[in-house]
């Protein structure tokens, strides 16, 4: 069976509704056009990067004319409003389209070449575009650009009026879509044969996975939102210039690609916000600015190849770590009487060779029982036994490491079935237990066996 | 009997290295036809041959269920029921075992969702694939069980015709069991199977028919037993007599 | 077309494809010993021509032509050796080795370029060409210094290419590219090969550099066309040898001269890349090549 939980009950839904949340809420609290501004870029750039990932974290495929789709966006949203007279909603949906059209021609290219030669033939269809737009200067404005571009309207109100609120959420819509597309796509058919083409293609042909079909796919489907986000682009600032085929500009988006993480889809969300608002914060720098920025890019990818995405989920472990520990000593600390009060005895801590333990230790008689209980469970289940049982046997049951009110333990070596069995052991030495009766339920069971195989009956 | 597939005057060669020379043999619906022979002597070439992966030959004729496939495009004979598997043990590996599965599924057959998932499920139970490893990332499968995998995306193609490339290669005793009770099994259901093995007892015991090859040509073609005893395959295997 | 123009095209083609195939051996001699493609090559060239500048700016004529570039080969030898220790080596042995290398030298060419800002300002500088006067060829006047570019830079070429043949740390750096482990394996130094390697690119890049310099005006973003171009010329020539990509360089050069004629200049480069696209498609390891590594 696949284990695919809806995504409302992955660990990435809160985050993602609170990010949400503040980015709606954002232009309530910074009400200049500036900051509005510099927002608009980060979503931007999220579109931009990550939609990059499909095509060359999730596909394998390094297309270096990524951008060009932004550019075909921007031009085609200039030209269609601007000199064919289109309306400017209209053009704004013909952008993809034509970003689409370009992908499945540089597919022909790229399906023939492996490697360094498709970052070479990809630089090249863009340079080829680049070449033509600047050539064609009646239509483009050549190296100049377009200005006076039409705006976006809604039945008569401008997108940029009310410091430019609108194109803000329009923005942000963008950006939700996408994401929610990147989304769907990577867990569809689609996107597993994707990934397996990438991952061994020899194999994937052999289940029967078209090399052509899916590859032209990959592109056409990379080249849908930063098509829009292009004509978006240009109705925002009304110009469009051919210094987005630039390497200043796809170095920023590949840089926040790498660091965000490839194959992540949420690393490049989150490493274009840290860029753009790093980049705004060192504004006043002017040339040093950029060379901050390059020198810190080297940086994070020689220390960090994995990218931001990978850090931050090793930190979200040690913090969930770290959180355990704090609530389990906490409740050791001050709700003693509560466990005291189900298990009649107090618990305390017993050190073993993995770690202090919590035990509980009543009851008499000569004949000891350990009660081990199950994964993630507690010694507290065994409270009825502890009833039961009080007046006949010596009763003794604890919390495995990172279980109940026990602190955490390595993970490297302590959650293993041997490691319980040796606490066990320890247990029985420092307690005096002699020959106890091991009750194991669950997990516990395999360690009562393990216990038992040592050859300490 | 029909053949399921017809090889004619087969023929490859790398530079000067003629690998596959001018070869032609059937292979009849419903057999186990084994294939032994010393390394190096062409076996899993034919294989890429047939299946056009990861190339086709130079000349010959291929027909597989009536169809000529010499000229088809690599996926295409994998859609039409042709299924290789691979010396090296093959996975996706960022993926978990059951999208492992569920792309060949979606790809032959085009099913999706809920009912992909029972398929996946069918072919881990043939197999004999752990049901409770489909969610875990294949790459961390220990050997057997990613070779376990492989077979289990290829049945889950449901072919008619199966190649397999020494499935049993870099395994223990007990684990060579399994190769031999699945390969009965599914040849039981009326797949057709084309199996490379240098465990011979293995081979001796599920092959119907024999082919042993040296060089890129065949040396003997038959029963079993008596390919075994033919001079000419255990010269090949053990040299010149002294 | 009089014989003058063809002359005067040829000639400057000639010079190009000079320049061309300096700047692209550079990159294509990292190319084949690392595998990865050098996006700070046009960024070294323009420092390269920064530095042979600021040299002339205290001695001047031929001795200061000659100090600076001398001076620039030196620091930028230096520089690109370190830049390997910095740039690749941390994640050598990484499974996105290309990838990763690609981000890294497109941040150290954006650090160069702005340096260059930071220190000598955005306005244009040139080189003060040591040669002046011309010499009749077949009927047109060609400066001097345009011929001394073009010999100063094959002889640049072939001490590059003696060096990689004749001498052991050149045999040594050819082994690297052709198989990396057995290099290891015998012991050699592969890092520092390496190393050299890149520096040695860089050194060409400043030579390059000197050289554009005296000829065009320069600034900081001097590098990027000629980026673009050893890139077309790489991908014709192919890198399978030393010497393929400087026969591409020359057609490219001369295609260059005679398509700025005859096409509109806006078509000149949009003609080239197209070029490099159907080469691609139809042999991908270069008009020269055939498809394996070594220098
Ligand atoms: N792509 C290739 N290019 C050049 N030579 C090849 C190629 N593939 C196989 N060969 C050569 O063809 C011959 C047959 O190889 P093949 O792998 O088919 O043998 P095999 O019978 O499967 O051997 P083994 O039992 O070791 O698996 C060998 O000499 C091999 O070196
Ligand atoms: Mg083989």
């Amino acid at each position: 069976m696949k284990y695919a939980p809806s995504f409302q009950r992955t660990n990435g839904f809160w985050p993602v509704v609170i990010a949400l949340c503040i980015a709606a809420a954002l232009p309530f609290f910074f009400t200049e056009t500036h900051i509005r501004h510099i927002l608009i870029l980060i979503f931007v750039y999220a579109i931009l990067a990550s939609n990059w990932d499909l095509s060359l974290g999730y596909g394998g495929i390094v297309n270096f004319a990524h951008i060009a789709f932004f550019a075909i966006g921007l031009y085609t949203y200039g030209i269609a409003a601007k000199i064919i007279g289109l309306d400017p909603w209209l053009a704004l949906l013909l952008a993809p389209v034509l970003a689409i059209a370009f992908a499945a021609l540089l597919a022909i290219p790229v399906l023939r070449l492996e490697g360094i030669y498709v970052i070479l033939v990809t630089i090249a269809a863009a340079q080829l575009l680049f070449q033509l737009v600047v050539s064609q200067g009646d239509f483009t404005g050549g190296t100049s650009g377009m200005v006076l571009i039409p705006r976006l309207e809604i039945v008569g109100y401008r997108l940029s009026s009310d410091g430019r609120i609108g194109y803000y959420y329009l923005s942000l819509l963008l950006v939700v879509f996408s994401t929610v597309f990147l989304y769907k796509l990577e867990r569809s058919a689609l996107g597993r044969a994707i990934k397996a083409l990438r991952d061994n293609k020899y194999y994937a042909i052999s289940r029967g996975v078209s090399e052509g079909r899916i590859r032209l796919l990959t592109l056409c489907a990379s080249a849908i939102f930063p098509g829009l986000a292009g004509a978006f682009y240009g109705a925002y600032l009304r110009i469009a210039s051919p210094d987005v085929f630039g390497l200043g500009f796809l170095t920023i988006t590949l840089s926040i690609l790498l660091l965000g993480g490839i194959s992540t889809i949420w690393g490049p969300l989150i490493a274009a916000v840290v860029i753009t608002a790093f980049a705004e914060i060192l504004a006043d720098y002017g040339a040093s600015r950029s060379i901050i920025i390059a020198a810190m890019i080297i940086a994070v990818v020689v220390v960090y190849p994995g990218g931001l995405y990978a850090a931050m989920q090793e930190i979200w472990g040690l913090g969930t770590r770290l959180r355990t520990n704090v609530t389990a000593a906490w409740r050791r600390r001050f709700q003693a009487s509560l466990r005291q009060e189900a298990m009649g005895v107090k618990d305390h801590l017993v050190e073993t060779r993995h770690g202090p333990v919590s035990v509980c230790d009543t009851g008499n008689g000569d004949q000891t029982i350990i009660f081990v209980h199950g994964n993630s469970s507690c010694k507290e289940v065994f409270r009825r036994q502890f009833d039961e049982f009080a007046g006949q046997y010596r009763l003794v049951t604890f919390d495995l490491p990172g279980h109940g009110v026990s602190p955490n333990g390595n993970p490297d070596e302590d959650y293993a079935v041997e490691a319980y069995a040796e606490i066990i052991r320890n247990l029985v030495d420092s307690l005096d237990l002699k020959t106890p009766i091991v009750f194991g339920w669950s997990l516990g069971g395999y360690a009562a066996l393990e216990y038992a195989a040592r050859g300490t009956p | 009997m029909t053949p399921l597939l017809a090889v004619r005057n087969l023929t490859k060669s790398f530079g000067a290295l003629v690998a596959v020379n001018d070869l032609s043999f059937d292979v009849m619906e419903g057999e186990i036809l084994g294939i032994a022979g010393p390394n190096g002597s062409s076996k899993s070439t034919l294989f890429n041959l047939i299946s056009r992966i990861p190339f086709g030959a130079d000349r010959g004729e291929i027909t597989f269920d009536g169809e000529r496939i010499d000229g088809q495009s690599d996926h295409r004979i994998a859609k039409l029921g042709l299924i290789r598997t691979f010396q090296r043990e093959a996975v996706f590996q960022s993926m978990s075992c059951v999208d492992n599965i569920l792309v060949a599924i979606e790809q032959t057959s085009g099913a999706r969702g809920r009912q992909a998932e029972r398929m996946a499920d069918e072919a881990s139970e043939l197999v004999g694939f752990p049901r409770n490893f489909h969610n875990l990332p294949a790459a961390t499968l220990p050997v057997f069980y990613q070779k376990q995998l492989m077979m289990t995306t290829a049945v889950a193609q449901n072919p008619k015709l199966l190649l397999l490339d020494e499935p049993a290669s870099s395994l223990v005793e007990s684990e060579i069991g399994w190769v031999r009770e699945t390969v009965s099994e599914l040849n039981a259901m009326g797949m057709t199977i084309m199996l490379i093995e240098h465990v011979l007892p293995l081979l001796m015991s599920v092959s119907n028919r024999l082919l042993v090859m040296e060089q890129g040509n065949i040396i003997a073609l038959g029963d079993p037993a008596e390919v075994t005893r033919n001079p000419a395959v255990v010269e090949a295997y053990l040299g010149q007599p002294a | 077309m009089t014989l003058e123009t063809f002359a005067f095209l040829l000639a400057s083609g000639l010079v190009l494809g000079g320049l061309y195939a300096l700047m692209a051996s550079g990159l294509a001699v990292v190319w084949t010993t690392l595998g990865v493609f050098n996006f700070a090559h046009g960024a070294m060239i323009a420092l390269g021509a920064y530095i042979a500048w600021q040299v002339t700016q205290y001695t001047t004529g031929g001795a200061g032509f000659l100090l600076g570039a001398g001076v620039s080969v030196a620091i930028m030898f230096c520089l690109g050796f370190a830049m390997h220790y910095v740039l690749v080596k941390p994640f050598e042995l990484h499974a996105n080795l290309v990838l990763l290398a690609v981000i890294t030298t497109l941040a150290a060419a954006s650090i160069m370029e702005n340096a260059i800002l930071l220190s000598w300002g955005p306005r244009d500088k040139q080189i003060a060409p040591p040669f002046t006067g011309n010499i009749e060829f077949l009927g047109t006047a060609i400066g001097i210094h345009d011929f001394v570019i073009l010999a100063i830079a094959l002889a640049a070429l072939l001490a590059l290419a003696l060096f990689l043949r004749r001498t052991t740390a050149g045999r040594a750096l050819r082994a690297v590219a052709q198989n990396r482990e057995a290099a290891e394996l015998m012991g050699f130094n592969v890092s520092r090969l390496v190393a050299m390697t890149i520096g040695l690119s860089a050194a060409t890049a400043a030579l390059a550099g000197v050289f554009v310099g005296s000829l065009r005006f320069i600034s900081p973003t001097v590098g990027t066309d000629p980026l673009m171009k050893s890139l077309i010329v790489v991908i014709l020539g192919g890198v399978t040898r030393f010497t393929s990509p400087i026969y591409a360089a020359f057609i490219v050069g001369l295609a260059e001269a005679f398509s700025a004629y005859f096409l509109v200049l806006y078509w000149a480069p949009a003609v080239l890349f197209a070029m490099m696209i159907i080469v691609l498609l139809i042999k991908p390891e270069g008009l020269f090549g055939r498809r394996t590594r070594t220098l």
